[in-house]
């Protein structure tokens, strides 16, 4: 049994090369990091959100603005703050004296990627705001339901650092988010090059994303959001996905496991992942190699393991050799 | 010295007894051996501290060095009041410049380091021997309660740690930041930026350490003096005929028992008693014999009962021989306790947790040895691979497959052609891929565990730098894309395809070591 495609191979073929363009383009700007650009893009594909996490000056906002040109598509930023209100996020309606009537004003959140800079130093209210619209890809403003061009992507980064007067966010909303990317230094080799390429004939150091061609537009983001939709998982490999989550449930190290919507994020990115390695099918070696982004987030470690000082990525890849690929 | 003015009872005690007496005698006195400690030493400590001031640890040494000249003071006191004679503090002041000086030299240099001065101190002190009668003397007295005397004085170096430390957690609990943090640089003496006065408050604090606990420390061991003479003098065997003497004095008709009495327990006297005031009169020779013999007959003394019971051969024979020696020591004048009695002496204590600790060191060395063992097997390069090969025997099935050799038929490629004919397509591809699985883990060694996914396989097969040829390892690629279309995106491959898959599989993998 399997959850068969409906594209012809030829159409993921296209789908495919397409995605390695995307990734080449992307890498022109950002040097290295390349699991975390084909993470981003994986979530990009598979229509998902994604929590970066990594100290400052590592690239993301250069990230984010290279992936929008990638496809010509928009971009806006909010820095979160303490007082951050939710009608600076998706907008508010405003009296117009000329024409006397209530006019609409659009917030940040109306764009094709959006970058919540620091998303845990706003307070909960406004966090909730814009899980909302991650959620329900629309924003109501006055009792009106406004709907956001697609595709929209929201990358939300938090720092690991500086704790103190942050809201840590809630783990049902850490839910909403396919992917948590961790970001880390690049190495010496990689840094050397990056220095060079940003101080190189430019004025300062504002982020220069003018080598990158634009790819395809978003029209044809929405195509192929659709394409990596279709693609044929086997049931063994959604049993293997959910064999994963689920046994996250009863892993002596994790107080709270994940819930169903880990094992939906697993074949969703497995998918992104299997077009992005060039594939038309998902694989377990797919699942397998998003498995620690997907559920980093979605689980609770046990006290004891934290004050170990253990990490759920070294609980989660100790939970993955343990768990029987699947064969015939 | 007179026994019967003793102002403690006097009996044979436990040593932990004895030492509890000589802290009891600490307490009754306190003020007198307090007071004239502080007069000794205070200005002692101080000259010290002065004269070193910018040596503290020095002063610390040498003051600690000179102890055992303190300790006279106390033991003056103490060894007169437990005799009736509670001195006066103007006396025992006095007394001060005689007790110092007597053999000042060698308590401070071959002795220094006694590890039962408290007990020894009594023997010059009092005692007054000097040379060969003063070494016989100690090991006479030290043959039973040496042990004891050991205990205490560690039990004392333990106390004077447990208060030193106290005080310091008092002055961190309680000080402001800038004299904790002073004292903190003073502890580690080569401090660049120690404060003058920190050393000598450290030194202050030691000082009291020794107030308190060097006073419990001579008073335990001259506690511990005195009972082991009351055991080898008998004395309280002495005071109770001292007290029967004086009651026969005054009534007569009484006499001759105890007289009698008398006479027959001297001769289990062990050592000579000072002097004995009461005489036997009024009985010859023969009556005094029929008397004892009378005495002899009655239940008390002359009751004899059989008992009849079983006995292990063996045991009568280590018994007989435990006699032997218990004999032999009886022969020997010097040694005289009971084993019940050293069974509860410190020296039994001492043995058995030493003989504890030693089996705790053994085990932990032993455990040392067999974690060095297994670290070096799981992480040395040879280590790892050996574990390889050790890993090679577990796996008869992995995935959920049988992968030993058994398994398999002799001819993998013809078999899996033989299935691909009968239409069963995805069996076939499967019996290929667990062939080579099945040889890569037991021919080659190759540690497979059940989560690796295709793709592990290939990064490990890889990563093994195994006996495989590059050829092999292309197959294997080959194998694994075509197993991964067929199972995972349900395209089958060509006939052809299968068929070179099946022929080249014997040349790549076909022999099983």
């Amino acid at each position: 049994m399997s959850i068969a495609s409906g594209v012809s191979s030829e159409h993921i073929h296209a789908a495919s090369q397409t995605v390695v363009k995307l990734r080449d383009e992307i890498s022109k700007a950002v040097v290295g990091q390349s699991s975390v650009i084909d993470q981003v893009i994986i979530a990009l594909l598979a229509s998902g959100h994604v929590l970066i996490e990594g100290v400052p000056g590592l690239g993301k906002t250069l990230l984010v603005r290279a992936m929008a040109k990638t496809f010509n598509g928009t971009f806006s930023r909010i820095q979160f703050t303490p007082d951050l209100m939710p009608s600076d996020v998706t907008g508010h309606a405003m009296y117009d004296l000329k024409s006397e009537s209530f006019k609409i004003r659009k917030g940040p959140v109306f764009t094709n990627l959006l970058l919540a800079d620091e998303i845990n130093r706003a307070p909960a209210k406004t966090q909730a705001a814009l899980l909302e619209v991650m959620q329900e890809q629309q924003v109501t403003i006055e009792g009106k339901p406004l709907k956001l061009d697609p595709p929209f992507m929201t990358l939300a980064t938090q720092n690991p650092i500086e704790q103190e007067g942050t809201y840590p966010l809630p783990e049902a909303q850490l839910d909403r988010f396919l992917l948590k990317i961790m970001i880390d230094y690049p190495d010496t080799n990689e840094e050397y090059q990056l220095v060079h390429n940003v101080t190189s004939n430019s004025i300062g150091d504002a982020i220069n994303v003018d080598d990158i061609q634009p790819v395809v537009n978003a029209e044809h983001i929405i195509n192929l959001q659709k394409v990596t939709a279709e693609l044929t998982v086997d049931s063994r490999v959604s049993e293997y996905a959910v064999n994963i989550v689920r046994q996250t449930r009863n892993w002596p190290g994790i107080s709270i496991g994940a819930g169903p919507r880990g094992g939906i994020a697993l074949l969703r990115a497995g998918r992104a992942a299997a077009l992005l390695h060039g594939n038309d099918f998902v694989t377990p070696d797919d699942i397998k190699s998003i498995a620690i982004a997907g559920l980093r987030h979605r689980i609770v470690l046990s006290p004891e393991m934290e004050i170990e000082g253990q990490t759920p990525d070294t609980i989660l890849q100790n939970l993955l050799d343990s768990v029987d690929a699947p064969r015939i | 010295m007179q026994i019967d003015k003793m102002s403690a009872r006097v009996r044979p005690r436990k040593p932990m007894e004895a030492i509890d007496l000589g802290f009891m005698m600490v307490q009754q006195w306190w003020k007198k051996i307090a007071l004239s400690w502080l007069i000794l030493t205070l200005p002692i400590f101080i000259i010290i501290n002065v004269i070193l001031i910018d040596h503290e640890v020095w002063a610390a040494i040498l003051f600690w060095w000179l102890k055992p000249l303190y300790d006279r003071v106390p033991l003056h006191i103490i060894s007169r009041a437990l005799f009736g004679n509670v001195e006066s503090l103007k006396n025992i002041l006095k007394a001060i410049p005689g007790l110092i000086f007597p053999h000042m030299i060698k308590m401070l240099t071959i002795l220094r380091l006694d590890p039962t001065r408290s007990f020894n101190l009594p023997v010059w002190q009092l005692e007054k021997l000097t040379g060969g009668a003063r070494a016989q003397r100690s090991n006479v007295l030290k043959k039973l309660s040496g042990g004891s005397a050991f205990g205490l004085t560690f039990l004392c170096i333990l106390m004077e740690l447990i208060f030193f430390f106290s005080i310091l957690g008092l002055v961190y609990m309680f000080a402001p930041e800038y004299y904790t943090d002073a004292v903190s640089t003073a502890l580690w003496p080569g401090e660049a930026n120690n404060v003058w006065w920190a050393g000598m408050l450290i030194n202050f604090f030691i000082y009291i350490t020794y107030f308190i606990v060097e006073p419990f420390y001579v008073a335990g061991g001259f506690a511990l003096y005195i009972n082991r003479r009351t055991q080898l003098e008998g004395w309280d065997i002495e005071i109770a005929f001292r007290q029967l003497a004086q009651r026969i004095r005054k009534p007569k008709s009484y006499s001759s028992v105890a007289a009698v009495l008398l006479a027959c327990t001297i001769g289990f006297i062990f050592s000579p008693i000072e002097k004995v005031n009461a005489e036997p009169e009024g009985l010859s020779n023969a009556e005094a014999k029929q008397a004892i013999k009378e005495i002899m007959e009655k239940d008390e003394f002359g009751k004899e009962k059989t008992v009849v019971r079983w006995r292990s051969k063996d045991k009568d024979k280590k018994k007989e021989e435990k006699k032997d020696e218990k004999e032999e020591k009886k022969a020997d004048p010097k040694v005289k306790k009971s084993d019940k009695e050293s069974s509860t002496d410190f020296g039994w204590l001492s043995l058995g947790l030493g003989s504890i600790g030693e089996v705790i060191l053994w085990v932990a060395a032993f455990a040392l040895i067999v974690l060095a063992i297994i670290f070096y097997l799981r992480w040395s390069p040879a280590g790892i691979q050996k574990s390889q090969k050790i890993n090679k025997k577990i796996p008869k099935s992995l995935f959920g497959l049988e992968i030993t050799p058994e398994s398999l038929p002799d001819d993998v490629g013809q078999a899996a052609m033989d299935l691909w004919n009968k239409n069963d397509p995805l069996v076939a591809l499967s019996l290929l891929y667990r062939g080579v699985l099945t040889t890569l883990v037991h021919r080659d060694g190759i540690n497979l565990r059940g989560s690796a996914t295709e793709g592990d396989c290939i990064r490990i097969v890889i990563n093994h730098g195994s006996k495989l040829n590059a050829d092999s390892v292309a197959y294997f690629r080959q194998l694994t894309t075509t197993w991964q279309l067929a199972a995972y995106a349900h395209r089958l491959p060509d006939t052809g395809v299968m068929k070179d898959l099946s022929q080249r599989w014997v040349q790549h993998f076909g022999a099983q070591s």
